[in-house]
């Protein structure tokens, strides 16, 4: 398989940085504390490195015909993987678990009272009620405290 | 060497899917798991991608959209059903 010298240059550096963002999705996905942020990782593993290695796969493709399949998967892909993590952030959100935030320290007295959790909670709740339609009454529970605290 | 690029992104892409596989087991929460399908589907996709270039064949090209489509509906039918069981009986 003989490839011209500028074809394998623009693979390699395609696959250079499919391996860079590869490898910071993976160490995410474990070092990330919360699900919401873990999809953001992943996404980012996902779409940056598996794009980019299409690319590069494209480049050294050998014949047509190849080069056409990968385009066609590389078209489909691009629409399939944000409605997965749609789908995967709409999922939890529904599940009520709450996003997780650095610190539960009240705002000082002085810049308005209340803290910050309590507001994210507030717009939650109204967002939730929004979004429910009567019967199913999906309050934020204590359930995302407990989830976050196996992690 | 474009031979040699190739046989070294495959192996990084089976280490990513390991990985993957390792958060999929040991996922604390539903949602990791599915954060975690959802991203092994594209992974192996890829590696099916740098297969099917490496031998020069179209057949494993063949093979990774048609598992790109079914993991898909495979996911959507996953968080379709969690969803339906969790509002049915409560959360977990």
């Amino acid at each position: 398989m003989m490839v011209p010298l500028f074809r394998e240059i623009l693979a390699m550096t395609a696959f250079l940085s499919a391996i860079i963002f590869g490898a910071a999705g993976i160490v995410g996905l474990f070092r990330f504390p919360d699900p919401y942020s873990r999809l953001q990782a992943g996404s980012l593993c996902g779409t940056t490195a598996v794009f980019s290695t299409f690319l590069g796969a494209l480049f050294l493709a050998p014949t047509g015909e190849v080069a056409a399949r990968i385009i066609i998967i590389a078209v489909f892909f691009l629409v399939s993987a944000p409605t997965g993590s749609h789908i995967v952030a709409r999922f939890a959100w529904n599940a009520g678990i709450n996003p997780w935030r650095p610190s539960r320290k009240p705002v000082a007295a002085g810049h308005g009272g209340g803290t910050i959790s309590d507001h994210v909670d507030e717009e939650r709740s109204s967002l939730l009620e929004g979004l429910a339609e009567g019967d199913s009454k999906t309050e934020p529970s204590p359930q995302g405290e407990e989830m976050r605290g196996q992690t | 060497m474009s031979a040699l690029m190739l046989e070294i992104m495959q192996w990084f892409f089976v280490v990513c899917a390991a990985g993957c596989i390792l958060r999929l087991v040991l996922g604390a929460t539903t949602v990791d798991r599915l954060v975690a399908l959802n991203i092994l589907s594209g992974v192996v996709l890829a590696f099916l991608v740098l297969r099917g270039v490496c031998q020069g064949r179209a057949l494993y090209l063949d093979v990774a959209l048609v598992y790109d489509i079914f993991g898909f509906l495979g996911f959507l039918a996953v968080a379709r059903f969690l969803k339906d069981r969790r509002s049915e009986e409560g959360w977990e």
